[in-house]
């Protein structure tokens, strides 16, 4: 009687261990890339074969690359399923571009193509195509910003943010009226499509706010500024020459030493090697609230107010940025401004983001949190097809600073693709107005 | 919450210990003991007796009432990575079963404080839970935790006692959190409801079936002390906040995201079983099925209003079990057989892939024959032969993720009473030595596709859950009576080698019961 139990018992066990293992539905896809070049260049012929092509695996951070071949295609076999950043560059020679396009340049022209956040599954599919703009060439380059600060117990917090903007060109250059502007849109990694305001990419759909005239390509055309400041000066009072730069800091002082607040205390870092001397600076932001940390140093100048947000020049020390730089012989405080479109009453609190023109935009920076985590891009390809971002975090004194991309004589061709994410390298301390 | 804690544990407690007034005159040593005296075949008996409301008409047990006060250590690197290197536990359990007139009762009551040091890489309440989705971090931690539960059910019989019906309730409740950056806390609560129905086919042959519903949430928040933690980057990479999405697939989780995640849990069971005589003996035989469906949703935008909170994925878990249990009297003596087998299928599907990542899939059988002998109508000694295999397989399609082990434990359950003299008051002594054998096992996880995780977690758990080991457990308790209660002092010892992993795993226990 007791055999027969423990046949049964083997039975069982034989049944137990013989389950088939199954894989998910989840599976591979194959990536197929196609590269062409964006409406206004395809008059010319830009060559399409040799175009590097670059995916990164947003769960994980492995990169793939790849060249596409003689017919602008390229397939990445096997890809796994998720989200991915994808890359296309190319860098077509200034003699090469001058025999397409018949335009004399001074320095290589690189296109690019970029598409963040793309998810590839076997729903979606794995066919994109990629399209190749160009921007301007030349010019004023955002070089450096020190956006995360330094330790807050042991360094100056964000007391030592600043940017600094080069003149890329071969000639000088006057800063009077540059402006810089902190972009604002939506910073909702998930937002609720619902709500009806918001793009698929999750920014803010501007079409739909308070006033915003019918027919304007609101979203297309132009951005909001959160906080735009602008060089003083009546043309010809700040020159700069090729290869200098300005440095425009929250507060133009050295940092590493004490320094007495704007409420009468004496601040002292306690490590000053974790931070930066910007008592240089050309300019600075001061914005007279009453702020503590709100310095107006003697004998630098101040940027000009044409819109402020809080208490200071304080940058988001997360990531979660976009800056613009532009010059204009116009009054940026005399184009409209729009309430978010999230607002639903006007006031006279309600916060107005003054509407600046892309086509005004001489450079753009994004930055990110870091390579998940993301919020909705700011900046269109046009301006700034990737991203830059600090691995180390905030309050970790580490800043973003663009690459040299050649020397001629002794002045430095800085990088400018109009990716962030190609042109920008980390750097663990800043140094203003010097190179990595 | 304390104090109606504190009701609910009375009243269980005195809803076993009540009886008839007539009954408490008649009491006398034989009537006492069987109920009073904790041996190791009746364990075994009650556990699978009060698995569902409808069979406690059939338990070879009339009444039993016990409330144990217990401290547990446990420590030791032979572990699974997730797992604490130490555990401290002081518990409380009540619970009783008896029959008063044709209906029968049982219900329990059980809290747990519990200290669990060195835990990394997991956020969760329940580190063996085959779900995917849950929140870790790498930096290790104390964790607190608490534990309440509570249940209850009766059953009767009806029409000339052909009819038998059941109802049963089980509640769930526990509070988990660490001291220490990343700070996470976790809250879960579930309820189960069951009812039964069964037909008595011949005095010694029964039917019957149930059905239920269970409905559990578990919340996980995590928060920052250190500001400048809160806002790590990956300088501070052991303390960010990650969440996992399948095997070996893990996102981080920056400032800019909320680090809060929710489970609903619902789910059907339903079950049936036989009960009668067979081949002379006491047989049952229960066949259960339970489906669970666990929704996690996590919060849409930063303004961490839950209202915001979106569905990220879903994981569907369907469990089998077939249970044997058997009884018979050899002359004086009993024999006692259980077969259990478990078979689980989990699938998620992930909203963001639009499509199932995750497989789970397990089977184990748990079995032991065991031998007691009496001695003028006294269990002298008990020995059970026990066994145990299981084998488990993850997937990740994502990831391209593949694991599966398999092992077996083959172990010997000796229980020694001594009854020197009339006064019922004896020793008991236990030893129970088991080896764990190895099968088959792998690991498949793609370079390109390997995470911290992957060789952080994944590698290491490999290796221990296909370890061969020896363990050998003893114990020795004391029983005396006590005001015509029973009471008992106990301690056990555990400790388990591995014969190709460094490290040991030592677990203490100590117990005093009071029977009734």
């Amino acid at each position: 009687m007791m055999k027969n139990y423990f046949l049964l018992l083997l039975a069982v066990v034989a049944f137990a261990s013989c389950r088939k293992e199954t894989d998910p539905a989840v599976q591979p896809v194959d990536l197929d890339l196609t590269i062409s070049y964006a409406a206004k260049f395809q008059a010319y012929t830009f060559p399409v074969s040799d175009v590097s092509l670059k995916i990164t695996n947003l769960r994980n951070s492995k990169v793939q690359e790849g060249k596409t071949s003689a017919n602008g295609t390229y397939t990445f076999p096997a890809t796994s399923a998720g989200s991915y950043d994808i890359d296309a560059t190319i860098t077509i020679t200034a003699a090469q571009y001058e025999q397409i396009t018949g335009i004399e340049t001074e320095a290589d022209v690189v296109f690019q193509a970029s598409i963040k956040n793309k998810l590839i599954n076997q729903a979606v599919g794995g066919e994109v195509t990629l399209e190749l703009t160009s921007g301007r060439i030349g010019n004023w380059v955002i070089k450096q910003v020190n956006y995360g600060g330094s330790h807050r117990a042991n360094g100056a917090l964000f007391r030592d943010q600043f940017m600094e903007i080069y003149n890329n060109s071969s000639d000088t250059l006057y800063a009077d009226s540059l402006c810089i502007a902190d972009v604002y849109n939506s910073t909702s990694p998930t937002p609720d499509q619902s709500k009806g305001y918001y793009l698929p990419a999750g920014q803010y759909d501007w079409t739909k706010s308070i006033g915003m005239p019918a027919g304007t390509k609101a979203n297309d055309d132009f951005l909001y500024a959160k906080s735009l400041y602008r060089v003083p000066g009546n043309g010809r009072t700040y020159p700069v020459a090729p290869g200098k730069s300005i440095v425009i800091a929250q507060n133009a002082l050295n940092h590493k030493a004490p320094f007495t607040n704007a409420n009468g205390v004496v601040v002292t870092v306690l490590d000053p090697s974790l931070t930066i001397d910007l008592s240089t600076a050309n300019f600075e932001v001061f914005l007279g609230k009453g702020f503590a940390s709100d310095i107006d140093v003697a004998g630098v100048p101040n940027m000009e107010i044409l819109s402020s947000n809080g208490n200071d020049w304080v940058l988001d020390n997360t990531g979660r940025n976009a800056w613009v730089i532009f010059q204009t012989s116009q009054n940026p405080k005399d184009w409209p401004a729009y309430p978010d479109p999230s607002t639903t009453i006007v006031s006279g609190s309600t916060t107005m983001y003054i509407q600046m023109p892309k086509a005004q935009v001489i450079d753009g920076v994004e930055t990110q949190p870091g390579l998940t985590g993301q919020v909705p891009k700011k900046l269109d390809n046009n301006l700034d097809a990737g991203f830059t971002y600090l691995p180390k975090g905030p309050y970790t004194s580490q800043a973003v600073i663009r690459k040299v991309a050649k020397t001629v004589g002794t002045r430095k061709i800085l990088q400018d693709t109009n990716n962030s994410s190609n042109d920008f390298e980390n750097i663990d301390l800043s140094v203003p107005f010097g190179f990595k | 919450m304390r104090n109606i804690i504190y009701l609910i544990l009375i009243s269980v407690s005195l809803l076993c210990c009540l009886q008839p007034a007539a009954a408490q005159k008649q009491a006398d040593t034989s009537q006492l003991e069987p109920r009073l005296v904790s041996y190791r075949f009746r364990d075994y008996e009650y556990a699978y007796y009060t698995q569902q409301g409808l069979l406690l008409q059939h338990a070879p047990i009339e009444r039993l009432g016990s409330i144990t006060l217990g401290y547990s250590y446990l420590q030791g690197g032979l572990r699974a990575r997730q797992e604490a290197d130490k555990v401290n536990v002081a518990s409380l359990r009540s619970e009783g079963l008896r029959k008063v007139k044709k209906i029968t009762l049982q219900g329990y009551f059980g809290f747990t404080r519990s200290w669990e040091d060195s835990i990394g890489y997991m956020h969760s309440a329940k580190p063996e839970d085959p779900t995917p989705y849950y929140l870790l971090a790498i930096k290790q931690g104390h964790w607190d935790r608490l534990h309440y539960e509570l249940g209850a059910q009766a059953s009767t019989a009806v029409l000339n006692d052909k009819l038998l019906l059941s109802v049963g309730a089980d509640f769930d409740l526990s509070s988990n959190t660490r001291n220490s950056d990343p700070r996470p806390e976790i809250s879960k609560y579930a309820l189960a409801l069951n009812w039964g129905v069964g037909y008595r086919i011949t005095p010694k042959h029964t039917i019957g079936a149930w059905a239920g519903y269970a409905y559990g949430i578990e919340t996980t928040n995590v928060g920052y002390s250190s500001v400048m933690l809160n806002a790590a980057g990956d300088a501070y990479r052991e303390y960010q906040t990650f969440l996992s999405k399948g095997f070996g697939n893990v996102l981080v989780q920056r400032s800019g995201d909320v680090r809060r995640m929710r489970e609903d849990d619902k789910g059907y069971r339903a079950g049936g079983y036989y009960d009668g005589k067979w081949m002379g003996f006491h047989t049952s035989l229960l066949y259960k099925f339970q489906t669970s469906r666990r929704t996690y949703v996590k919060p849409a935008a930063a303004t961490a209003d839950s209202r915001n909170d979106m569905p990220i994925a879903s994981f569907d878990l369907e469990q089998q079990w077939i249970d044997l249990f058997m009884e018979k009297h050899k002359g004086s003596d009993l024999l006692q057989l259980r077969i259990r087998y478990n078979s689980g299928e989990g699938s998620d599907y992930n909203n963001e892939l639009a499509g199932n990542n995750y497989i789970y899939n397990n089977d184990n059988i748990n079995a032991h024959i065991g031998y007691v002998h009496y001695t003028q109508s006294r269990p002298q000694y008990e020995l059970f032969l026990k066994g145990y295999y299981d084998k488990t397989y993850k997937a990740d399609g994502t990831t391209s993720h593949r694991w599966s082990n398999s092992y077996a434990t083959i172990g010997v359950d000796f229980s020694y009473y001594t009854r020197p003299n009339a006064d019922k008051r004896f020793w008991v002594f236990n030893a129970h030595p088991a080896y764990r054998k190895g099968i088959d096992h792998y690991l498949t996880a793609p370079t390109a596709q390997q995470t911290f995780f992957t060789t952080d977690v994944l590698m290491p758990n490999t290796a221990y859950y296909a370890r061969n080991a020896a363990s050998i457990q003893g114990g020795i308790a004391w029983q005396t009576p006590w005001k015509k209660q029973m009471l008992k002092f106990g301690a056990d010892a555990r400790y388990e080698k591995a014969a190709d992993l460094e490290g040991r795993r030592v677990n203490l226990q100590a117990k005093v019961s009071l029977f009734y």
